[in-house]
């Protein structure tokens, strides 16, 4: 009997299976590219307005903005930047083209997001006054908005 | 004594964790895939012709909440409604800074609110018309009181509680 053509059980050394560790990768890869979600809604208030308080905790959407200020109106998605005394006082030409110039933003919105195209996002400084407010959203309606989404901070309850 | 290198048959074994990596790469694409749909079935009975004379609808209600300045600290709220009984509700409320939140305002529009609302459940739609000198701040404290029982909120001319000679 040769002793030495005995073959003992040899204990394998540890080995690190480098394919399964990349298949996992790739996996976890895949799993955050499509849960991670990019929230671009994002209000900017005016550091001169100061926003209305609000219990209520609706959830916030995007849609085009208009800013209310104590004197005028801006809204650059129109190119629109007027005095609040003018609003109620607009010409015919001026409402056509007001209202060319939201078809034609409305036209450029793709597909998926056509429903923000008939809602307006509405800041105003809480010290602003109905009769401006009120004003505003019939300015909006007659250009062909539907919808007036009024902007205001949530309360935060202790 | 030499043994003869006997011939061992290796049986195969099958490497599990490729098996399991695509199992799961299959298991999350069904569940980002997966969309549930519900179908129904509508069945819509053919169109009849009536020459009967169709009994008379019930006037709308339309109600109407006016928030007017009643004198320097207090604003009156007035709810308003037509319908086969026309109906008011009117309230007081005290209002220190017209730039601040109101919890006493929101709270006053709510009880009128749910009160019209035991009345008239199904009505869902208020038109809302404050004084031109009311603030942003209150027109927000008001919608907020109003939004639970009133979803669809439509604004009007505040040239309305002028009219409406709510003081």
């Amino acid at each position: 009997m040769d002793l030495n053509e005995i073959s003992y059980n040899r204990r394998k050394p540890l080995a690190l299976q480098l394919a399964p560790m990349i298949d996992i990768f790739t996996l976890i890869i895949v799993f955050l590219l499509k849960s991670t979600v990019v929230a671009d809604v994002a209000i900017v208030f005016p550091s001169q307005l100061e926003a209305a308080v609000s219990t209520q905790k609706d959830s916030l959407e995007s849609f085009p903005e208009i800013i209310l200020y104590n004197d005028h109106l801006e809204a650059s998605f129109l190119d629109l930047k007027k005095p609040l005394s003018e609003i109620n006082n607009i010409s015919s030409a001026e409402l056509t083209e007001y209202k060319r110039k939201a078809e034609v933003f409305r036209s450029k919105s793709d597909n998926f997001s056509k429903s923000t195209v008939i809602n307006i996002n509405l800041l105003a400084g809480r010290d602003n006054n109905y009769k401006n407010v009120f004003d505003t959203v019939k300015f909006l309606r007659q250009i062909g908005f539907q919808s007036i989404q009024f902007i205001a901070e949530n309360e935060m309850k202790q | 004594m030499q043994f003869e290198d006997m011939h061992r048959r290796h049986t195969p074994e099958p490497d599990l964790v490729p098996i399991l990596d695509s199992l799961v790469c299959v298991i999350f694409f069904l569940l980002f895939s997966t969309s549930f749909i519900e179908l129904t079935q509508m069945t819509i009975p053919p169109s009849v012709v009536s020459s009967a004379a169709t009994a008379s609808a019930e006037p709308p209600l339309t109600p109407r909440l006016f928030v007017a300045k009643s004198s320097q600290n207090s604003l009156k709220l007035s709810l308003v409604w037509k319908g086969t009984q026309p109906g008011t509700s009117d309230r007081q409320v005290k209002r220190k800074d017209k730039n601040k939140p109101s919890t006493e305002l929101e709270n006053a529009v709510r009880e009128m609110a749910e009160e019209f609302s035991t009345k008239y459940a199904t009505e869902k739609t208020i038109q809302l018309a404050l004084d031109k000198e009311a603030s942003y701040q209150e027109l927000v404290n008001v919608m907020d009181g109003l939004k639970k029982i009133f979803p669809d909120l439509v604004l009007i001319s505040y040239d309305e509680v002028a009219n409406k000679d709510v003081l």
